[in-house]
């Protein structure tokens, strides 16, 4: 193809200088090429005043005619940097012409979308950022958002929450906008906020990602932007250009999990020794002698009270082999493996003058760390612009996405419960047979379950994969349909719908032989005279299923006119959209299911049944049916004026009204707005800096809102099956209604600087804003006399404010070339009212992790970290030690209610310096980038041994058990104090709380290096493809430094009773990227 | 031509994407109630009968899970310094052996929170219930519902004063305080405590006005009908010595059940011999769990259980003997859970203290023995019990009082029983408990027959503490 256009051009040359040689006429010659040498094919030679134009060949050498003897050569190439070169009579080449590439010099022409509308850079005043792009690209990853980590200016990862615990990412953009409502920001994808799963995307489908960090950037989505935007926009086709195919594909390969990170963990040997000692303390008696329910007694346990049978040198030598198993081991080589994901793409795009198109395909396969848990992922998009002639623009997409996930549970039951988390567990005998655990009852009733006519009630960890299939097939569609039309010039009429629906169809099949279906058909049985006579549960699989879908849809339309008048440039939108988004989900469980058959048999789950061996219960019936509707009704306006290229304003205004539950409908639509001016200072006659050739000031103002939806202005309930005792349908309230429910309301203030030194050595923003919450949603703890405990409102108010960073520098510049990107947020944040004064203990409990409530201080940030002071332990009974207002106490329940001005205020909880700086190092055709991140200013808590825990219900270890006091001295080298039986709650709370557990956060971190090497045609022109890329990809290698001395990482901080919490470990990456 | 053919395409085409896109925008967005869409299938404002029915009929909250910290501090039983030791909260281990810092820095109580949060479902329901009209065709349910949540908001205002309030006494009962009232629906409404007087007038004209309005008999014996009203007026005027009151309540109660177990067609070797609901109950509810009253922890005290006749079927009934440790099985929920609900033999017993105590000898005797020969072993169908007789009114007082504590075990109701006794020299006791050497006891009228109110309640409303 390429081939023809060329010949085509070339004779076309040809003819045209043969008509024109007949005058007099000067022929310039020259060779074009970029820093290392490399011809650049394609690139446009014009003679300036002239009409004449021509282009580079393969071997980037040209041949142009002027009609003049002297004049001006202009030769530019997309994404190169143009240059002139005089000639003359006596100068007319072969020319040597250098074109320099561009790299940060294209963020000139950046085009930003805000999802509404796509904007020159230049001509907003808003903080758009996008991440760094060479980076961003080198990543492999299949989901999108773990991309943008590191890489984005203002955007930080939490760590250690509950998202980020369920393996989901936690994000804020420009620190907390909110206490208690949604905290997460908005995505967009292609115009719409999306609304599925996001790993529904495949990274390698998406073209930019944009930011929006300020008011004026995001104000305009109104109620969902008060945690800012994200803007995702998807590849398309683009108008005249040639058949692109490229294909990318790769294999990552993980280490597996450091399982001996965790520090909630004591060693067999310690753990028996805690186990005996509760045993000769009687903690077992009550469960040993209980021949009612069977609790379940560990294995070292049952040794220690079959003592008078054995002979003690039997319960020694069998003590003696448990404590030399590590259970750790066994889970590392029976449950783990290295995890592998493939990851292969294939896309298609181009255009002709009328048509544009975009055609993807993907599948990825994941092969998880956990055996027997694996998904895959196949996704297609196809997108089409259509121009049939200049007014109209018609577009179509679809997308598709279909996963399939195998889950298995096997090592959660095992690790996630803390009656079954021994270490001493093995799950083979000597010849690696699988043998059972025990789980819910006690041997001595397990053994003689058969003998009475149950199933066997023994539950065998490894043989448990093959008996259960734990399948979910998920499906996204996307449709999406646009229209603009150019009504008049300048005045432009869009229109856009998509529609998306996602569902997912789970099915948890657990056969006759899995422990789950055993148990429960045993538990069910019914027994006559000790012998099993009937089954009230069917024998047979369990069968329980739950369909959930999800269907939005979103429209809108939209008038904008742009005009320029002169030195005036004016642009106008305005536009009416609404949304609506449905989830309904429907659950069934069925019993004595047989897979070949389909048969199953009906249960009666309005029933009591007595259970074996104790209790009663109804057969769960399984059967749920849920339903959510989502509504949102806006109309927008935005516009901007621009003079003379140097003064711009901008402006924007949003009304939204939803349907958030139970709000006087005065109170649901919010009017929300923002301003902005930008001054380009370096277009005034007077500015004469001539090393800083481009300096803008810029400054917005706007509002964003938010709303937490589990809150509700009337007091609601839900209905629930099987009231005990009657099983009657009955009623739960879920929610205490406050009528004078609002909107959340956050402002932002932002001042800009953005900036570029000669030659682009160095450029950047700075940007400084500050942030107002209003009308936020508190929660206030009410005297436990009112009925509720908590009770939510519009009651809190707070404060941010932050710095935004970010430089770009060429350091080098030749064969060698060297690029810096250095980014730097500071954020802080600050409760500036809150009806409720928390206790001490509440405050001491609210550092942001994981589970823990939100306790609001006036004039700190949300998430703070206090401690108790700490006076050391006792030197005569290790007790640990306080101050009561100044003086040594040892009053545990005292030291707890102590005032909240006498702790200590250690600091935030969340990082108020975060950034990082990345290196890309090219060389001839290799290329090196090393990302490396750091986060500032917070603090952590560490766990500790916990008594009240450890000598619980169950036993909750932590290996500082093992540095515990134990005689007098032992203060010296320990702070761990000495055990005591039973345990104090309020002992053990006030040294969890003590300020010795309170750690500085602050680390850097090294989280990738990508290497890649690619072919070019350009210099190997007997390559049959464009490109190839082959590249290596190291990610997250690990900590460089962090300030605590502790064994953490402080990203991954296990709270005292997770076990399963540890760093991601370092996975390598191999590919290509081919081009056609 | 082809410009033409060109156009037509183009004009179709657009009309493909604008028509639907038209209607759709006119269809969906201009509804009027468009917005008004509730956002979840799950929430529902309460807003019509059954929607209070289903709030009332909510048995995990109502009938479950109740008061229990009188039991764990009242003498029916004892435990091992190993399972006092291993049992879960402070809370717990203090209330056995009466400790002046029950709390010892814990600062929540289930007793206390789960009460009010009831009396908040209450006051829910009967709020609520103002927003319908009653009218004839809804009558008998309206009144049933309104009768079942004032019947609540008493139950658990009369359980928390047996726990968190000084025991009652007529002369200074104004001047005591009691506890925090609630009848509304605003939780953020502050409130301050009663004085007691005003706490029980609260609880006896919730329960009058609930008597009035129950029905007679309800499909399930977790909803209160017009017999558990009376009882629970019974159970209340004998707490705060209302003996006249008692009789006449007792007296309605029995006149709509009168019904009694006969022990001796009892299964007495099973686990659990009584089962839920039956014929005796007048209202069900089990109490709360404390992991030192779990089932193989406690042992019966030996004293209650050697004080049984050997004819006595309440001795094989309620109790089964562990080697050489009492174990309780005689709950009327049909498990390990403790009745706290009201039953015909409590009704009977009061019935007949207050026949005592006024001095009516003969029909106080009547109603002791009616119910003592149905717990008696039978020979051939005929009950082994021979009928007791008194000497005189103070005589049968003292044998009622004595059988009430053998009848009525594991109820929730000894607690309140000391508390009003011990204000009768002749009936005080003093409580002692051993454990791992040390001997602790509670003489009569000690102040820490009242609980300290929990901290987590101070602390948020600055209520006063209950000195002990």
């Amino acid at each position: 193809m390429k081939k023809i256009i060329l010949t085509i051009l070339l004779g076309l040359l040809c003819l045209f200088l043969k008509v024109k040689t007949q005058q007099q006429y000067t022929t310039i010659s020259g060779k074009i090429t970029d820093q290392k040498g490399i011809p650049i094919p394609g690139s446009t030679i014009k003679i300036k005043d002239e009409k004449t134009n021509a282009l580079a060949n393969t071997k980037g050498e040209f041949n142009i005619v002027s009609k003049n003897q002297t004049g001006t050569l202009q030769i530019s190439f997309l994404g190169y940097k143009s240059t002139e070169i005089a000639f003359n009579r006596g100068k007319i080449g072969p020319f040597n012409i250098i074109l320099i590439e561009q790299q940060s010099q294209l963020k000139e022409v950046e085009i930003v979308s805000t999802g509404y509308q796509t904007l020159p850079k230049e001509r907003s005043t808003g903080s758009f950022t996008q991440p760094i792009k060479e980076a961003f690209d080198a990543r492999v990853s299949t989901d999108l958002l773990s991309r943008l980590k590191g890489i984005t200016s203002g955007l930080v990862f939490n760590a250690n929450t509950g998202n980020t615990v369920n393996g989901r990412t936690d994000l804020n953009i420009r620190g907390r906008s909110t206490i208690n409502a949604n905290d997460q920001p908005l995505i967009v994808v292609d115009n719409f906020p999306y609304s599925g799963d996001i790993s529904n995307i495949n990274p390698n489908d998406v073209e930019t990602v944009t930011i929006l960090k300020d008011a004026a950037a995001s104000s305009i989505w109104g109620v969902r932007a008060g945690n800012g935007v994200i803007v995702i926009t998807t590849k398309k086709g683009r108008i005249n250009q040639s058949l692109k195919i490229s294909l990318n594909s790769n294999i990552t390969v993980s280490a597996k999990q450091n399982l001996n990170y965790n520090p909630n963990f004591l060693p067999s040997s310690t753990y028996i020794e805690v186990e005996k000692f509760l045993y000769d303390k009687g903690k077992y008696n009550a469960t040993l002698s209980d021949i009612i329910s069977y609790p379940a007694i560990s294995p070292a346990v049952e040794i220690m009270a079959n003592g008078g049978k054995l002979t003690s040198a039997d319960s020694t030598s069998q003590i003696n082999r448990l404590k030399t198993i590590d259970v750790r081991a066994a889970n590392q080589n029976l449950f783990y493996r290295e995890p592998i994901i493939w990851q292969h793409q294939l896309n298609l795009s181009g255009g002709s003058e009328q048509l544009s198109y975009y055609l993807s395909a993907g599948y990825d396969k994941n092969l998880q760390t956990v055996k027997y848990n694996d998904n895959d992922r196949l996704t297609i998009s196809t997108t089409n612009t259509y121009r049939p002639f200049k007014k109209l623009e018609l577009s179509t997409g679809i997308y598709l996405t279909k996963s399939l996930t195998n889950k298995d549970n096997t090592l959660a039951i095992l690790t996630g419960n803390q009656q079954l988390n021994y270490p001493y567990l093995s799950y083979q005998d000597k010849n690696g047979n699988p043998i059972p655990i025990t789980r819910n009852y006690r041997n001595s009733y397990v053994s003689t379950a058969p003998s009475k006519g149950f199933l066997d009630w023994n539950y065998i960890p490894l043989n448990e994969p093959n008996t259960t299939t734990n399948q979910s097939n998920a499906m996204d569609t996307r449709l999406f349909a646009g229209l603009n039309y150019q009504l008049i010039d300048g005045l432009n009429l869009d229109l856009k719908y998509q529609y998306q629906k996602t569902s997912t169809e789970s099915q948890i099949q657990y056969g006759i032989d899995s422990y789950t279906t055993r148990n429960m058909i045993n538990q069910y049985s019914i027994l006559t005279n000790g012998k099993v006579t009937g089954h009230n549960i069917p024998l047979g699989d369990v069968l329980s299923s739950q369909n959930a879908s999800l269907n939005a849809y979103n429209l809108r339309a939209q008038l904008g006119y742009q005009k320029k008048l002169g030195k005036h440039d004016i642009s106008l939108l305005s536009g009416y959209e609404i949304s609506e988004s449905k989830g309904s989900s429907i659950g069934s469980t069925l019993y004595g299911y047989n897979e070949n058959t389909g048969a199953f048999k009906d249960v009666n789950s309005n029933t009591i049944y007595a259970l074996n061996p104790s209790g009663d219960s109804f057969i769960p019936s399984g059967t749920s049916v849920n339903g959510t509707i989502e509504r949102l009704r806006s109309v927008y306006a935005i516009g901007s004026y621009a003079y003379n290229q140097k003064y711009t304003l901008t402006a924007s205004a949003r009304m939204d009204g939803s349907n958030y539950f139970g709000v006087e409908a005065n109170q649901k639509s919010v009017p929300l707005w923002s301003a902005g001016i930008k001054w380009n200072i370096s277009q005034e006659k007077f500015y004469q800096l001539s090393w800083l050739p481009r300096l803008s000031l810029s400054a917005t103002f706007g509002y964003n809102g938010n709303l937490d939806r589990s809150t509700t202005g009337v007091t609601v309930f839900n209905t629930v099956n099987n009231a005990r005792f009657t099983g009657l349908n009955y009623a739960e309230i879920t929610s205490f209604g406050n009528p004078e429910l609002r909107w959340e309301k956050s402002s932002q203030t932002k001042f800009g600087i953005e900036f570029s030194l000669i030659d682009q050595i160095l450029s950047g923003n700075i940007d400084y804003y500050l942030k107002k919450g209003t009308d936020l949603i508190g929660t206030t703890t009410l005297a436990p006399s009112s009925g509720v405990s908590t009770f939510r409102g519009n009651f809190a108010e707070m404060k941010g404010r932050g710095l935004d960073i970010s430089l770009n520098s060429n350091n080098l510049k030749g064969k060698f070339n060297w690029r810096s990107y250095l980014l730097f947020s500071h954020v802080t944040d600050k409760v500036t009212k809150y009806d409720l004064t928390a206790a001490s203990n509440q405050i001491l409990n609210a550092d942001g992790y994981n589970g823990k409530s939100i306790v609001p201080i006036v004039g700190r940030p949300v998430f703070s970290v206090f401690s108790q002071p700490w006076a050391g332990l006792d030197g005569q009974t290790g007790d640990p030690k306080g101050y009561l207002s100044g003086t040594i106490s040892k009053d545990y329940a005292a030291l707890n209610n102590a005032k909240p001005s006498d702790l200590i205020y250690n600091g935030p909880g969340r990082p108020t310096i975060s950034g990082n700086l990345t290196n890309a190092f090219d060389y001839k055709d290799f290329s090196l980038i090393l990302n490396i991140s750091y986060k500032f200013g917070y603090y952590f808590r560490v766990a500790s041994v916990n008594y009240s825990l450890l000598y619980g219900n169950s036993l909750i270890p932590n290996q500082d058990y093992q540095n515990r006091w134990q005689k007098p001295g032992d203060e010296q080298y320990t702070h761990v104090p000495s055990s005591i039986y039973p345990s104090n709650t309020a002992r053990d709370n006030f040294y969890a709380n003590s300020v010795i557990h309170v750690d500085k956060a602050d680390h850097i971190r090294l989280n990738d290096i990508s290497l890649s090497y690619t072919f070019k045609k350009a210099r190997l022109h007997q390559l049959p493809f464009e490109n190839l890329q082959i590249y290596g990809y190291l990610n997250n290698f690990g900590i460089l430094w962090k300030s605590t001395n502790s064994k953490l990482d402080p990203d991954f901080v296990p709270q005292i009773t997770t076990t399963t919490i540890s760093p991601t470990p370092r996975s390598f990456s191999l590919g290509l990227k081919l081009t056609l | 031509m082809k410009k033409q053919h060109k156009l037509k395409i183009i004009k179709s085409v657009t009309m493909l994407y604008l028509i639907p896109i038209l209607i759709l925008a006119t269809q969906l967005s201009c509804k009027k109630n468009w917005l008004e869409a509730k956002p979840s299938k799950s929430l529902i404002v309460p807003n019509s009968l059954n929607d209070y029915q289903q709030i009332l009929d909510n048995t995990n909250i109502f009938n479950n899970g109740l008061a229990a910290l009188s039991e764990i501090n009242a003498d029916n039983y004892y435990t091992t310094y190993a399972n006092w030791q291993s049992s879960g909260s402070a809370v717990e281990r203090n209330s056995y052996t009466w400790a002046k810092d029950l709390f010892a820095g814990e600062t929540v109580c289930p007793d206390w929170t789960n009460a009010y949060r009831n009396i908040l479902y209450a006051n829910i329901i009967i709020e609520g219930l103002t927003k319908i009209d009653a009218i004839p065709a809804n009558e008998k349910e309206y009144n049933s519902i309104r009768g079942g949540a004032l019947f609540h908001r008493a139950h658990n205002l009369y359980n928390l004063a047996q726990l968190f309030c000084p025991p009652y006494h007529d002369q200074n009962a104004s001047n005591q305080a009691g506890l925090p009232i609630r009848t509304n629906a605003k939780v953020n409404e502050p409130v301050i405590r009663a004085n007691l007087k005003t706490t029980y007038d609260q609880i006896t004209s919730d329960l009058s006005n609930a008597s009035a309005l129950l029905p007679e008999t309800q499909p399930y014996l977790t909803r209160p009908s017009k017999n558990a009203a009376y009882a629970m007026l019974a159970r209340v005027n004998l707490a705060i010595g209302n003996y006249k009151k008692a009789l006449k309540y007792a007296d309605l109660s029995l006149q709509l059940n009168h019904q009694l177990l006969e022990f001796s067609s009892l299964n007495q070797t099973a686990n659990f011999p009584f089962t839920l609901f039956n014929k005796e109950v007048i209202f069900h509810c089990a109490a709360g769990t404390y992991l030192i009253l779990s089932g193989v922890r406690f042992n019966v005290d030996t004293t209650l259980y050697h004080s049984y006749d050997g004819n006595d079927l309440r001795k094989t009934c309620y109790y089964k003997l562990s080697g050489t440790e009492i174990k309780f099985k005689g709950s009327y929920v049909g498990n390990n859970s403790f009745f706290s609900g009201l039953a015909v033999d409590e009704m009977l017993l009061i019935r007949a203290e207050c026949q005592a105590r006024a001095n009516n000898t003969i029909a106080a005797m009547s109603d002791l023995n009616t119910l003592l020969k149905t717990r008696w072993k039978t020979e051939n169908g005929i009950s082994t019990f021979i009928d007791k007789n008194a000497a005189n009114a103070g005589d049968a007082l003292a044998m009622i009082l004595t059988e009430r504590r053998k009848e009525l075990p594991f109820r929730e109701l000894r607690w309140t029983d000391l508390r009003r006794l011990n204000q009768m020299p002749a009936h005080a006791t003093t409580l002692t408990r051993l454990l791992n050497g040390i001997s602790y006891s509670l003489p009569p009228n000690d102040s820490r027959y009242t609980l300290p109110i929990p901290p987590n309640e101070i602390t948020s409303s600055g209520i006063e503490q209950n000195q002990r």
